[in-house]
């Protein structure tokens, strides 16, 4: 269930920026209360700081440099999750979210029948297209990568792949109304060599 | 009178026959802005009170999994009432009062700009919050969540009363949101001491005025989501409604274009504050003054760049979040400006630690690191797996806790002496602080690892096998260790009532102009108004209130019982104009009753009383004017200190025309939003064209009226100015003006059926808009016309034909673009 | 109100309407199908516009504080803050043309 331990590369490099993020938040967070502990606690240490180098220092050399890297690094990372065509374009199955369930169908394969868990091919990407019957859901399995919403009206995309064949589990992210908390639901990804046969033999 | 020198009792004696509110029943009529500011603080806190039960229910309901405490249909309500109560009948009210009650008091005023407003907008926030709150006791609280996204808060949905009562209770206390900021930026900018030019005023001043026009710009947005989406379950209109050209990513754009600049709304009082105690503390003048103005404003511009950070998800190309993403980093930077600014104060003056101070470090710890998480929460790839997750959760308290609640508590402590007039006593100040503190860091810091670990936000159940047990439970620990600081907050300022010892004045040595005046103040704040030679933070209040007392300073005596304060220069200070400001009446409260009427029944849908309640509001706004103005030209008067000014009425630039154009700008947000919608959903929304109709030449007929009544009130206008009567004229005008009305009401009923498709219920918005502005450009002109016949108006006192022409001509412009969509959305439509 | 306050709003009020002009241009370029090429080359276009604009701006303010010397008001010097503030802010937003997928 948890984003921080990852079984798709979506997930994992999310996680790797999520750890970056996190130590050098730290390390920013005891820079700035160490300085508020000395300017109070021995004001006479710092005194010799002019207002000006305080602003600039403070307000600019420290903070724009890292914003932008991370920028840069955040942009960069965006552009590889997304669902681009081309390619070998990944298998597409569509999520189809209502009151409060969640409908999975593979119309790559003529004649699958729909589905109430997610079966997904291990191992390869896949596109997720989500759609919404009444309200805004949004379709989230945390351990493959980010969310995306199911709206009314628009159709959204979503590449994922679970690396490795196995059971993760889905919810639903966007408040949704009574049912919310129940409209989870089950992932399984397959070996490529069984996938075709589960869904055709999926009633 | 201003000859004849009274001693300091007199004076005082004097000035509060004039100034005084009587106690019992005729505090109802109160207008005075202290009494206002105090009375919009203690509902704040009560409704404080309320929300922190409601998170108290959350907490317990989630503390163990599978919990039955709460079920899925009253937790939800919960929820909503708790974001809901906390952002519009806490924050937002908190701050305004307490700047209401300040302001005025540190840029050296006796009142703000438009006292009766104070008192209107007092009243529609008690009323609407009430609303609320006996809707959730009778059980229909709304349940949409505090942002309320369509579909699931449609008439569809949510068919029952619930979210009519968000809707229409929030608009409703909005009304104290717009009057507050209009009269917020005119105090600020008109009502200053003699001398406080803009470089001189306190910083706390610059704050409010970057805040106010941020309300000004950021509420209108939110108010027009709120009236279409009432339209839509009212009426049916489809602007929301994929089926029917509308689009529920409308009503997120209108939302957050107001909802993320509402936290900068929330977050840059509090910062002002910070800015005016941290120096007093760090008894040194705050650093780097000019850099903290150019922060606050670019905050300000940055932050009606990046609503769409709460979007991330929806759908958007990436291009689009890339300019939001950054945008969103941006605003790190004045922050940090800011933090920087105040450890540099601390670390280049000789700290003292107090409570307020305390609360002051709790901001800082809270604070950057919510920050940290805020600036996490912008990159993208990171944000789709945290958003609508507890980590949002726990950010979103570490801002608004951090950079709201504590800084409240420490400005609490700081002006407390201020309001009771006795020093404090601390015996609980100190061990609520390590509750409060210790209790918030257990419960949400936790909340971040809740949230990455998969934990969404608004579930009121979770099963036991996903880990989050033990974080819940401690989350929930934390919140009751957290309650108990707030309750011993409570009892510690009663017991400061009852215990402080009275009698000190200026106990921080604080160099603002709020503490020169006697504690608690008195209710004209200064006898006479000080001459301010210096910027005005680093005074030396103890000396110049007692020679304010003695009537030593400008207006130091009490004239015609009338309520006079100065007017200056916006610039430079220099005083300008006598400011009469009007004396305490019911019209207020009667007006926001009336207001209350068309609100209640547009919620229980009794559709006769509500044109009703209109009509009433509008005939008591019109009252008004009458206790103001006068009937001759009185030329320049004395104001003390051998110099003399006119009085408002006969000045060009007074309040009442500040306000008028102020007023002018949030509703034209308002309609630039409606605009905004309509090409939105034009070009965005699935199922366009739709319906095709026929160019409909109505509006094209108001516009030329409109026009025709833009020119008459001109020739009103320099009728007047030569001495000869504009009355033939103005009627002209009002009969113009509701020709225009009329034409694009007839606009809208020829449109048909306008639940069809939002391309037709789009152009009835818009006509019915246009009508409404027609209509207020008559009535103007027709007042106008009144108030010419009553000798209220001549050559000089012109304010009437003004303000006519302001309104005539914005009606006129409000029609162009309406005509202009009316043509595009026609074509769209694929008839001709 | 806005003859005196103009040079501290001059510079974040361009960046508001690069904004909304190139927010613009974006969905509206994906709605119309515009080649990606044309596409990418309106919304530099569009940027380059909005520094060159601002920094023009920021000349103006220079050579009028220069001018005025002594003179010059508190306002003026602190809208050149700001129009730096707002340039750098232009160049910060808009990076991301050059190189993310606009219609994705
Ligand atoms: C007194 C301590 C507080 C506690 C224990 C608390 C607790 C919570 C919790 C647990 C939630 C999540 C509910 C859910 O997603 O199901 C929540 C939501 C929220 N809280 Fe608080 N809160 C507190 C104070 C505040 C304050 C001071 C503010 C604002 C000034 C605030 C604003 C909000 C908002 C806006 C939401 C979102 C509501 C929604 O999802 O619609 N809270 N709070
Ligand atoms: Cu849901
Ligand atoms: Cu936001």
């Amino acid at each position: 269930m948890s984003t921080l331990d990852p079984a798709g590369p979506s997930a994992s490099s999310i996680a790797a920026l999520w750890w970056v993020m996190f130590w050098g938040a730290l390390a920013l967070f005891a820079l700035v209360i160490a300085l508020l502990a000395v300017s109070l606690l021995r004001p006479s240490a710092l005194a010799s700081i002019k207002p000006g180098t305080w602003i600039v220092g403070g307000g600019l050399v420290l903070p724009v440099p890292i914003l932008v890297a991370l920028l840069v690094a955040a942009l960069l990372l965006g552009e590889q999750l997304l669902p681009k065509p081309g390619g070998a374009a990944p298998v597409r199955i569509d999520a189809h979210a209502s009151q409060w369930q969640w409908r999975f169908s593979y119309p790559f394969i003529p004649d699958a029948a729909s589905t109430s868990i997610l079966h997904l091919p291990a191992g390869e990407p896949v596109d997720v297209v989500v759609t919404a019957e009444d309200v805004i859901h949004s379709f989230w399995v945390p351990r493959l990568g980010g969310k995306i919403d199911a709206i009314p009206g628009h159709t959204n995309i979503i590449r994922l792949q679970a690396d490795k064949p196995g059971v993760y589990r889905g919810i639903c992210a966007e408040y949704c109304g009574e049912g919310h908390e129940t409209m989870g639901f089950e992932v399984r990804a397959h070996a490529p060599a069984d996938y075709a046969a589960t869904i055709g033999g999926q009633p | 009178m201003s000859g004849e020198h009274l001693s300091p009792v007199a004076l005082h004696k004097a000035l509060t026959r004039i100034w005084g509110t009587p106690p019992g029943l005729a505090r109802f009529s109160a207008v005075n802005h202290s009494i206002l500011g105090k009375r919009f603080m203690v509902v704040a806190m009560v409704f404080f009170a309320i929300g922190g039960v409601l998170a108290m229910l959350i907490r317990a309901q989630l503390a163990t999994p599978d919990s039955a405490f709460i079920g899925p249909e009253l937790y939800n309500q919960i929820f909503t009432m708790h974001g809901t109560v906390m952002m519009f009948l806490f924050a937002i009210p908190m701050f305004e009062g307490l700047a209401i009650y300040m302001l005025p008091k540190m840029l050296g005023a006796r009142d703000l700009a438009f006292p009766r407003m104070t008192a209107y907008g007092f009243w529609c926030y008690l009323f609407g919050g009430t609303i609320l709150i006996v809707a959730m006791v009778m059980g229909y609280a709304p349940n949409s969540g505090w942002f309320m996204y369509t579909p699931l808060s449609s008439g569809i949905y949510t068919p029952g009363i619930n979210a009519d009562v968000w809707l229409l209770g929030i608009t409703f206390v909005e009304i104290s949101a717009i009057t507050a900021a209009v009269e917020l930026i005119v105090t600020i900018l008109k009502m200053r001491a003699p001398g406080m030019s803009l470089t001189r005023m306190p910083i706390f001043g610059w704050y409010m005025l970057v805040t106010a026009t941020m309300m000004l710009i950021g509420f209108p947005p939110l108010i027009l989501g709120s009236i279409l989406l009432e339209m839509e379950r009212a009426f049916d209109l489809p602007f929301f409604d994929p089926t029917r050209g509308g689009d529920p990513l409308l009503w997120q754009h209108l939302f957050w274009l107001f909802g993320h600049p509402e936290v900068y709304i929330i977050f840059l009082p509090a910062a002002g504050m910070l800015s005016t105690i941290i120096p007093t503390f760090a008894r040194r003048p705050l650093i780097a003054y000019n850099a903290i103005i150019v922060a606050i404003v670019a905050m300000a511009f940055l932050s009606f760049g990046l609503w769409v950070h709460h979007m991330f998800t929806v759908g958007i190309p990436h291009l689009a979040l890339g300019f939001f993403s950054a945008a969103s980093a941006l605003v790190a930077i004045p922050t940090a400006v800011q933090i920087f600014a105040w450890i540099g104060t601390i670390a280049s003056g000789r700290p003292r630690l107090d409570v307020p101070m305390l609360y002051v470090i709790g901001f800082f710890i809270v604070f950057v690191c919510g920050g940290l998480t805020g600036v996490m929460l912008a990159m993208v790839p990171f944000n789709t797996q945290a958003h609508d997750s507890y980590f949002v959760v726990a950010h979103l308290h570490y801002v608004l806790v951090g950079g709201f609640v504590f800084p409240m508590l420490a400005a609490l402590y700081y002006w407390l002496p201020h309001f009771t007039g006795r020093s404090s006593v601390y015996r609980l100040s100190v061990p609520a602080f390590w509750l409060i503190i210790i209790g918030f860091n257990l419960t949400f810091f936790l909340m971040h690892l809740t949230g990455l670990m998969g934990m969404p936000r608004r579930i009121s159940t979770y099963p036991s096998n996903w880990g989050w047990d033990w974080l819940n439970l401690l989350s929930s620990f934390g919140g009751f260790i957290m309650t108990m600081g707030f309750a011993l907050v409570l009892v510690d300022i009663v017991m400061q009532f009852r215990l402080g010892r009275r009698g000190t004045r200026n106990p921080w040595d604080a160099g603002t102009l709020e503490w020169a005046m006697p504690t608690p103040p008195p209710d004209y704040n200064f006898a006479a108004l000080p001459a301010v030679t210096q910027r005005a933070d680093s005074l030396d209040p103890g000396r110049l209130g007692n020679n304010l007392a003695a009537g030593d300073g400008y207006l130091g005596f009490a004239r015609a019982s009338r309520q006079e304060s100065l007017g200056v220069d916006m610039m430079t200070g220099k005083p300008d104009q006598v400011i009469v400001l009007p004396r305490r009446t019911w019209l207020p409260l009667w007006t926001a009753l009336a207001t209350a009427v068309f609100f209640l029944g547009l919620l229980f849908k009794i559709y006769w009383v509500v044109p009703l309640g209109a009509l009433a509001v509008v005939g008591l706004f019109l009252v008004w004017p009458r206790a103001l103005g006068q009937r001759h030209d009185a030329g320049p008067i004395d104001i003390g200190q051998g110099e003399a000014v006119p009085v408002d009425a006969e000045v060009e630039d007074n309040v009442t025309w500040w306000a008028s154009k102020i007023a002018a700008v949030a509703d034209a947000t308002l309609y630039a939003s409606l605009l905004f919608g309509a090409l939105y959903l034009a070009v965005v929304a699935p199922g366009w064209p739709g319906q095709s109709t026929e160019t409909n030449w109505w509006p094209a007929l108001g516009l030329l009226a409109a026009f025709g009544g833009s020119v008459s009130v001109r020739l009103a206008r320099s009728r007047n100015a030569d001495g000869t009567s504009p009355y033939g004229w103005l009627l002209g005008t009002a009969v113009l003006a509701a020709l225009a009305a009329a034409a694009c009401i007839v606009g809208m009923v020829q449109l048909g059926d306008a639940t069809i498709h939002a391309n037709i219920s789009l152009r009835f918005a818009l006509y019915a808009y246009c009508a409404i502005h027609a209509g207020i450009a008559m009535l103007i002109a027709a007042h106008a016309a009144w108030r010419w016949r009553g000798g209220y108006v001549s050559a000089v006192r012109a304010t009437s034909l003004r303000l006519s022409v302001l309104w005539t001509d914005y009606a006129t412009a409000a029609l162009i673009p309406a005509w202009g969509l009316t043509l595009l959305l026609a074509r769209s439509g694929g008839a001709s | 109100m806005i003859r005196h306050l103009w040079p501290l709003l001059i510079g974040f009020s361009l960046w508001a309407m690069a904004f909304t002009a190139l927010y613009t241009v974006q969905y509206l370029g994906c709605y119309l199908g515009w080649s990606p090429q044309a596409h990418r080359l309106a919304l530099v276009a569009g940027a380059a516009i909005a520094i060159a604009v601002s920094v023009g701006v920021l000349v103006v303010q220079i050579a009028y504080v220069r001018r005025l010397g002594q003179a010059t008001t508190f306002m003026h010097r602190v809208g050149i803050g700001a129009t730096v503030a707002a340039i750098a802010a232009t160049i910060i937003t808009f990076a991301p043309i050059v190189l993310a997928s606009a219609c994705i």
